[in-house]
């Protein structure tokens, strides 16, 4: 039924598939507004405001594809007002409106990311043309949005899946379910097994530092005991801690500290500072300490070894983030770079702080401090924040 | 002695899917399979397990959808689903809850985590 109509009426079938367009139109000054509507209102849904601070606020209720704006009004300027929009979201397209021919607004407007400029007083069908090729452009990066992050998921589902398949059946082995092992093959796939985990923690580091470049990494919050996270991340390094023979404790308070936040990501971050602790130190101990201050509202997590320590002049070094996937990045591989790099950028998108504190051969000293939420809500698909984005 | 729970194990991967048949019978749990969202229901429709741990990216029928019409069953609305995730990615949780699910883990599945969940979630 439908494909008939699609053959007899091609333009109807057009039409009911795209969703209409959403713009916003800001302007202070009654009759430039109200003609700018008439102009777009057949072809698209119309919200107007009529200063900034009213725009921003239309912004955060609906799914808005462009704004059209006039940079000259009282309160909010106009300029600040799309520094907002492209704040909460770069591919809102926004076009300029001036009046009087104020060419240095229109330009400061531009290189804050305006697709073009139009001066008043406007000519319909130029307006009616900006408009369509601007919304194009934000189609068509939508679109690059979604298949990239499409993309990253297929490509994570084929790298994890035998990754997934060799550690499983490893670690079945080492547990001896089939058959009882010799000491040379039991050593002998314990280096399968940690070098297997090893891959798998490169191939999640490389993914997560990849969505975090696109920019289209969610926020995921729900509500989590950070003393239980402490404990399963540590888990993972039983073995390599026993190997080595360095001692581990946790110190956390009786109660737990139940937060919410967004628990992969924080556990990554811990994960990876864990990691390079156990890495770097050939003997004595590694210890984490967790304590809730209520005054910042962060959890503040410890992580102090007395392992080979680095030079304070390195420390920042080792947190520079690579600007681009280029040969430099494979000194990072090697070394100490993947992990830390990783735990900065997250602990950033989390709004939290990650200082360092080392000494060569006496011992690093980690804090990471992770704002949190108070349990209110349910689960993280209520959060203001991952709407914004989902929808 | 009581009858030995039932565990419902839903993995289109067939290397994973023994993987995990090993591990459950290890922990003494009676296990049922499954290759996608479809056969699923249908098993779980006529076994009615006392949970069931659910891959999420499947042929057939994904593991979000199979999880949304188990609860629109009577006899599944309150059924224990913990999804399986070969994902680094949060948003698959994210939906997977949304679907659902109690819970989820990631893969490789981890013995000590399928234990934890299995504890949490069916009453023993």
């Amino acid at each position: 039924m439908a494909y008939q109509l699609l053959n007899q009426n091609p333009t109807l079938f057009v039409v009911t598939m795209i969703e209409k367009a959403n713009i916003l139109i800001v302007d202070d000054e009654m009759g430039p507004r109200e003609s700018l509507k008439m102009i777009l209102k057949p072809y698209f849904n119309v919200y107007t405001a009529e200063r900034g601070g009213q725009a921003i606020e239309i912004l955060g209720q609906a799914r808005i594809d462009l704004v059209t704006l006039d940079l000259k009004m009282p309160g909010l300027p106009g300029t600040k007002v799309l520094e907002k929009i492209k704040e909460r979201d770069p591919d809102i397209e926004a076009i300029i409106i001036t009046g009087y021919g104020s060419m240095d607004t229109a330009i400061e407007g531009l290189r804050l990311g305006a697709f073009d400029y139009i001066s008043k007083p406007f000519d319909v069908n130029h307006i009616l043309a900006l408009v369509r090729r601007a919304l194009e452009r934000r189609n068509a990066r939508v679109k690059l949005k979604q298949i990239k992050t499409e993309f990253l998921a297929n490509v994570s589902h084929e790298l994890r899946t035998p990754l997934s398949v060799v550690i499983g059946f490893v670690s079945i082995l080492l547990d001896q379910l089939i058959g009882k092992l010799t000491a040379e093959q039991q050593k002998a796939l314990e280096k399968v097994y940690k070098n297997s985990g090893e891959l798998l923690e490169l191939v999640d580091n490389v993914l997560c530092l990849t969505s975090l470049s696109s920019g289209d990494l969610p926020l995921f919050e729900r509500e989590f005991d950070v003393g239980l996270m402490v404990k399963e991340a540590a888990e993972r390094y039983q073995k390599s801690l026993a190997e080595k023979g360095i001692a581990f404790s946790i110190q956390a308070p009786a109660g737990g500290i139940r937060v919410v936040s967004d628990l992969p990501k924080v556990s990554r971050i811990f994960q990876n500072l864990l990691h390079n602790a156990i890495k770097f130190t050939a003997k004595g101990q590694v210890s984490v300490k967790m304590h809730r201050s209520v005054n910042r509202g962060v959890v503040d997590l410890e992580i102090v070894d007395t392992g080979i320590g680095i030079h304070r002049d390195k420390i920042e070094g080792m947190f520079q983030p690579f600007q681009q996937m280029d040969g430099s990045m494979q000194r990072e591989f090697s070394g100490m770079g993947l992990g830390l790099t990783v735990a900065r950028r997250l602990t950033d998108f989390l709004g939290g702080t990650l200082e360092i504190r080392s000494l060569p051969d006496i011992g690093t000293h980690v804090l990471l401090s992770i704002p949190y939420r108070v349990a209110a809500q349910k689960d993280g698909a209520s959060d203001p924040r991952y709407q914004s984005r989902a929808s | 002695m009581t009858a030995k729970k039932k565990i419902l194990v839903v993995e289109d991967n067939e290397d994973n899917r023994e993987i995990f048949v090993f591990r459950l019978q290890q922990l003494g749990f009676e296990v049922l399979v499954a290759a996608n969202g479809k056969e699923a229901i249908e098993t779980a429709s006529q076994t009615k397990p006392d949970l069931i741990f659910m891959d999420l990216r499947m042929p057939v029928m994904d593991g979000w959808e199979a999880t949304k019409a188990l609860r629109q069953t009577e006899w599944g609305k309150d059924l224990p689903v913990v999804a399986v995730t070969a994902h680094a990615l949060e948003e698959d949780k994210r939906k997977a809850l949304n679907a659902g699910c109690n819970d989820f883990i990631p893969k490789p599945v981890d013995y000590a985590l399928i234990r934890s969940a299995i504890q949490k979630l069916v009453r023993s």
